[in-house]
């Protein structure tokens, strides 16, 4: 029986040197860092033991925890809705395909695409550096990288849009609020809300974490329980942090699909 | 007249009330927040120019003299994650495998890895570098560990929705002319699913790179301890040359992950 070769000769050896390269890589990642595993496994033994301590659950601090998930939740949605405002505003002025004037495009975009690159905590960093701990610098933080983020993917939602929709309204005789508001807006709004809900649920794992480094919520009584070496609670923190997730990310699943099945 | 009969075409045939009552509760929601976090609208609106000013002020002239003493914790970020995209990758695509309904017909097995995952991928992974930190010490390995466990979580899910996403039909024919479950995951399943396997990965990447800088803050090396320490210090105009550094590191592997898509998807 005539052996019939599944994968050709040629694609067997450029796999094979693309194996090479991507170990070659690896390797030198490896040697270039120092990971010190040694001193890892010998911290290991100690592992067993804080672990079983953290087998415990303190339920006395779940109505605490219950309201610092409440201070998250609110600093996440109000940023939100500053965020889709601003972002809504700029993304328009942003989108090569409806944008008055080019130059305000391109720096919109090149601007947002460095605040984006900067992670959250260390704009968190910066701005706790200048407005102290609490709430307000956490509103900025968050706010900061949703607008980079929000007024990335609404441009690119605008941009998908094409240029047909514009220059028939145009022909019309409408204006660019006019176009924006009755043209793009509508066409877009399934995408730009899919956009939010997504941009919703980062804000509040952003809005976590920037309680490890001050600012209020659920992040923050998390860092109490871990500086404070309270095992049991911060198991229990950790837990209810998981399930918040769980179920805002289950939500949000609805909503986009509620919106899709509505709007088809 | 003519204009009365212009503004009475409605534009949007939507259910009007409905809206109304989305907005009222929304913006009760909105107030409520306000009113609990104790902001006033005047710290809202003060806040960002507030911060901005602040910024160009002491963040501002960025101090170069130290730039050479950055490239190794650079070096140290990037090789964090190289090395946790690697492994998460591997791991992440069994894992893949596991919850799709393509290559696994035990439902059980699939309900477990799914459940499992969403746990890994839904805590944010900078409470997952705090817990690790807390369990294993201080050290670079626990920042590649956490790495690892947030990027499995999020690779899983994405490579079984590529995975899904492959049609039926085709794996149907394979099985049909008797080939066995490996022969279909290689020759089915794996050569149409190599495009998006590389574009999630690449974006794993990218946000590896920028998680790996920010692990410093709980004590899992990189860079993210020298931006931490020049902050606490008050050496401002050292901590924005780092960061206009990694910004400029960032914009680079985009780049790069971008030539590569361009290529192979």
């Amino acid at each position: 029986m005539e052996h019939i070769r599944v994968t050709s000769k040629g694609s067997v050896g450029k796999s094979i040197l693309l194996v090479l390269i991507l170990g070659a890589v690896f390797i030198a990642a490896l040697m270039l860092i120092n990971l010190d595993i040694q001193k890892f496994f010998e911290r290991l033994h100690n592992v067993p033991d804080v672990l079983s301590r953290m087998m415990a659950v303190d339920f006395t601090i779940v109505p605490d925890a219950l309201l610092n998930i409440v201070t998250s939740l609110a600093l996440a949605l109000l940023t939100l809705v500053v965020a889709v405002f601003i972002a809504m505003f700029l993304s328009f002025l942003a989108a090569s395909n409806i944008a008055p004037n080019r130059f305000v495009s391109v720096f919109i975009k090149s601007f947002f695409a460095i605040v984006r690159s900067v992670p959250s905590l260390v704009w968190g960093l910066m701005v706790i550096a200048s407005l102290g701990f609490g709430n307000v610098s956490g509103f900025v933080t968050i706010l900061i990288s949703a607008v980079g983020y929000i007024t990335k993917t609404f441009t690119g939602s605008i941009e998908e849009t094409g240029s047909e929709i514009i220059e028939a309204m145009k022909s019309t005789g409408a204006s660019w609020f006019k176009i924006v508001y009755h043209g793009l807006i509508p066409l877009c709004i399934t995408a730009f809300i899919s956009w939010i809900t997504v941009c919703f649920e980062s804000n509040v794992s952003e809005s976590i974490g920037l309680g490890i480094i001050g600012v209020g919520g659920i992040g923050l009584l998390l860092t109490q329980a871990i500086n404070t070496y309270n095992y049991a609670q911060t198991t229990t923190i950790v837990i209810m942090i998981c399930l918040l997730m769980v179920v805002l990310e289950l939500v949000m699943t609805k909503i986009k699909n509620n919106i899709k099945i509505g709007n088809s | 007249m003519n204009k009365q009969l212009i503004h009475n075409i409605p534009l949007n045939q939507r259910d009007s009330k409905k809206i109304f009552v989305f907005v009222v509760v929304f913006f009760t929601l909105l107030i409520l927040s306000l009113v609990y976090l104790k902001i006033s609208f005047i710290e809202m609106l003060v806040g960002l120019p507030s911060f901005v000013m602040f910024f160009f002020e002491n963040f501002f002239p960025p101090s170069v003299e130290n730039l050479q003493q950055y490239i190794p914790a650079m070096v140290e970020t990037l090789g964090y994650a190289v090395i946790s995209t690697y492994i998460s990758t591997i791991i992440a695509f069994i894992f893949g495998i596991l919850i799709s309904e393509n290559t696994n017909k035990i439902k059980s097995l699939r309900v477990i890895t799914r459940g499992f995952v969403s746990i890994l991928r839904n805590i944010p992974f900078i409470i997952w570098g705090a817990l690790l930190v807390y369990i294993f010490g201080i050290g670079g390995i626990v920042g590649v560990l956490a790495l690892i466990l947030v990027t499995i979580g999020f690779l899983s899910k994405s490579y079984a929705e590529s995975i899904d996403e492959i049609s039926g039909d085709k794996l149907e024919a394979l099985r049909a002319n008797g080939s066995s479950y490996f022969q279909i995951l290689f020759h089915g399943v794996i050569p149409q699913f190599v495009p998006s396997w590389i574009n999630w990965t690449l974006f794993a990447f990218e946000i590896n790179v920028r998680a790996s800088a920010v692990l410093g803050i709980v004590g899992a090396g990189g860079i993210g301890v020298l931006i931490d320490t020049n902050i606490n210090l008050f050496k401002y105009g050292e901590a924005i040359t780092i960061i206009a550094v990694f910004v400029i590191i960032i914009l680079l592997t985009e780049f790069v992950t971008n030539s590569i898509r361009k290529r192979f998807v």
